[in-house]
């Protein structure tokens, strides 16, 4: 499975980093920002992004809704801080394949990465 | 269909094209931030995203057409709406026409470019700020539909353009009156010329009728032609200066400084490759000239100056050079804090620091080794120091000069060839052979008698116009194995020791460089003349006595002296301390 890692937090990426690359998948990019993570999307074409929510440059749900308006067929899957009933619930309408909520351990993510796939 | 070389060729001019229409919106973009009300810069701006946009999917580059059909739209809403625009939205467009600059470079390679992240942003900012107007009453294509696929329809790029609408219906064919040359090909007719020339000065000079009314004809022929090759390279010096709005703008925010940047004398003239060997220098002067000599805006107003800050570009011609100064109205460059960098460095020794005037410690300020500052900001410190902006000048054979008064701002002169193709040289002739000094740094030439030459410690003097001179034989210089050893006791005095009192008087050729004079003296003086200088191939470009070497007439190779490194090894204050302290008197 390739993965595409987008967080600006360097700690939060390498965490996940080993995570994915724990369960046998690859890494195939990481995005600080909206702006590379959109254009890294259009090039890389990952079967999984993992979108941070909160952004320097743009908010993830954003981002979001350029890759779903896209038609890119990567799967996302929202890694926010954020755990609201309401939070979870916009990002799934609006096309997320899964909602994780920071903090989080390994097995979360390679559990939401087996189920989306 | 287009063939496949037409096809090479309008991408050749797109692009051309591309890179004027990138550099005009730095610069309507800058004066837009400054007076975002200006309708004028908002239409033109309008209107070359829309040419550019057309052109680029005409040609099948949807990255610059996606990326300039969004620019296009959020200037429809601007101009039909009198939108307001905050500072977000002058960091997205500025963003968005370096990324325009980033396309143009990629494409033109062929290579793979990302751009989308940054159209979805712009059009998350039309979404948020623009489109939420109400969508019947705004004139504008359909706003972020399908960009790709309206190509191959979108073809005529001046569809819209208001004077073309005037003119009859009937189709027909503009042809430009401008040609676009690609620079390597003017360097290449450059050398041929050059090459005539010399090749002329030969056949003539062979000939025992070389007053003849041909050879005059001839003459005067290829000196047209020279003129006329060096007047192709000419372009205005506006083409670089434009850059700056851009640059001023970047550097002031980065640095939370206000700065206007005037540009004065845009359109002299100067050879295209000599404005691009000292572009970085330009850089990099007036990136110091805001980052160092603008003080702040509070700083200023406490010092009673305007709030805004000044910085001006201003060229001009003086003779065959062109003069390019940047002026800044800043705190000025204080030369004790100079002088004791250069201590705290190492760079002088304090014994020597106390014999320098304030002006000689400010030129301390070139010497390598001094501009790797402490604090390395992003804006200023890029390791880039003024040792390579005199390098490059001196390089293409101009001078830097610095003035600067303390609190009042200090300005910086390049003296530039306004062509490099050919220079006016002096020929003179020294152990029967030629060689030629530029005269660009000859001052003047006299004659004196060996008894008015004095002995002074190392060195030799004499008295010119009421001042000492240094005076130096050629010939020893020539005898050294290299320029280091001049400071070997009585190297300088060698030829001088073997004059004989009653001898006859001695050929001397005055030069100057950054302000320093002194005198060489040659066996032999010849004539002034146009030479076009070749440089040096290994191994011999690195003999510092010489810059270059060009060909007579008669066929011989003549090597141009250096003037600029024989007078920096002479003045050298390491290396010279008794030598300089004894000129300086």
């Amino acid at each position: 499975m390739k993965v595409l890692i987008v967080d600006d937090s360097e700690y939060m990426r390498s965490q996940i980093n080993d995570a994915i690359l724990e369960a046998g998948h690859e890494v195939v990019g990481e995005a600080v920002n909206g702006e590379t993570a959109i254009d890294l999307a259009f090039q890389l074409d990952p079967d999984i992004i993992t979108l941070d929510n909160i952004l320097p440059d743009m908010v993830g749900m954003d981002v979001l809704r350029v890759l779903q308006k896209a038609n890119l067929r990567s799967k996302i899957i929202i890694v926010s801080g954020v755990g609201m009933e309401s939070a979870i619930k916009e990002g799934l309408s609006n096309g997320a394949a899964d909602y994780i909520v920071k903090p989080f351990t390994p097995q979360t993510i390679v559990d939401a990465i087996s189920k989306v796939a | 269909m287009i063939e496949k070389s037409k096809e090479k060729q309008y991408r050749e001019m797109f692009f051309a094209e591309a890179y004027e229409a990138h550099e005009e919106l730095d610069k309507l973009f800058t004066v837009l931030e400054k007076n975002p009300e200006d309708k004028g810069s908002i239409e033109s701006i309008f209107r070359i995203t829309h040419t550019v946009k057309g052109n680029a999917m005409a040609l099948g580059l949807d990255p610059i057409g996606e990326l300039c059909h969004t620019l296009e739209e959020m200037f429809t809403y601007i101009k039909d709406h009198d939108m307001k625009l905050d500072k977000e939205f002058f960091g997205l467009i500025f963003r968005a026409n370096d990324k325009f600059g980033e396309l143009i470079d990629t494409l033109k390679k062929n290579g793979e470019a990302t751009y989308k992240g940054l159209v979805a942003k712009l059009e998350l900012y039309l979404d948020k700020h623009f489109r939420t107007l109400e969508s019947n009453n705004v004139n504008s294509e359909p706003p972020n539909s399908s960009t790709n696929n309206e190509s191959s329809q979108e073809l005529e790029p001046s569809d819209t353009e208001p004077d073309n609408e005037s003119e009859s219906n009937q189709p027909k064919i503009n042809f430009s009156d401008q040609v676009q040359i690609p620079v390597r090909k003017l360097d290449g007719l450059l050398n041929l010329v050059g090459e005539l020339i010399i090749e002329k000065d030969t056949i003539i000079a062979r000939d025992q009728n070389r007053n003849s009314n041909m050879y005059k004809r001839l003459n005067r022929i290829t000196s047209d032609m020279q003129y006329a090759v060096m007047d192709i390279r000419l372009v205005q010096v506006g083409l670089l200066f434009n850059k700056f709005h851009r640059i001023a703008r970047d550097v002031a925010e980065a640095e939370n400084k206000q700065v206007n940047l005037q540009l004065e004398g845009t359109e002299i003239e100067i050879d295209r490759n000599i404005l691009k060997i000292i572009s970085d220098s330009l850089v990099h002067l007036v990136r110091n000239a805001i980052s160092h000599g603008i003080e702040n805006p509070e700083e200023r107003v406490g010092l009673g100056k305007p709030q805004i800050g000044t910085v001006t570009l201003n060229a001009c011609n003086e003779k065959d050079i062109v003069l390019i100064e940047i002026k800044d109205d800043g705190k000025g460059i204080d030369p004790e804090a100079i002088r004791n960098k250069a201590l705290e460095r190492g760079m002088i020794s304090e014994e020597y620091a106390s014999t320098l005037s304030d002006k000689e410690v400010i030129q301390l300020i070139f010497e390598s080794g001094f501009s790797n500052a402490d604090q390395v900001t992003e804006i200023s410190g890029r390791g880039v120091g003024m040792d390579v902006v005199k390098k490059a000048t001196e390089s293409i054979g101009g001078q830097v000069n610095i003035e600067t008064v303390l609190g009042e701002g200090t300005t910086f002169t390049l003296s530039l060839p306004s062509s490099m193709a050919v220079k006016g040289a002096l020929l003179f002739e020294q152990d029967s052979q030629e060689f030629a000094v530029p005269l660009s740094f000859t001052e003047a030439v006299i004659s004196i008698r060996p008894k008015e030459i004095h002995k002074v410690n190392k060195g030799l003097m004499a008295d010119y116009l009421g001042q000492t001179m240094l005076i130096v034989f050629l010939k020893d210089l020539f005898e050294m194995e290299g320029l280091d050893s001049f400071h070997d006791n009585g190297s300088l005095h060698k030829t001088f020791d073997s004059l004989k009192a009653n001898d006859e008087n001695i050929n001397v050729i005055i030069v100057n460089y950054n302000g320093r004079y002194m005198g060489l003296a040659v066996d032999k003086l010849l004539q002034q003349k146009e030479i076009v200088e070749k440089p040096l191939t290994q191994p011999l470009d690195k003999v510092d006595l010489f810059s270059g070497a060009t060909i007579l007439g008669n066929g011989m190779v003549c090597l141009v002296l250096n003037i600029a490194s024989v007078i920096e090894k002479l003045f050298s204050e390491r290396r010279s301390v008794q030598l300089s302290q004894s000129m300086m008197n």
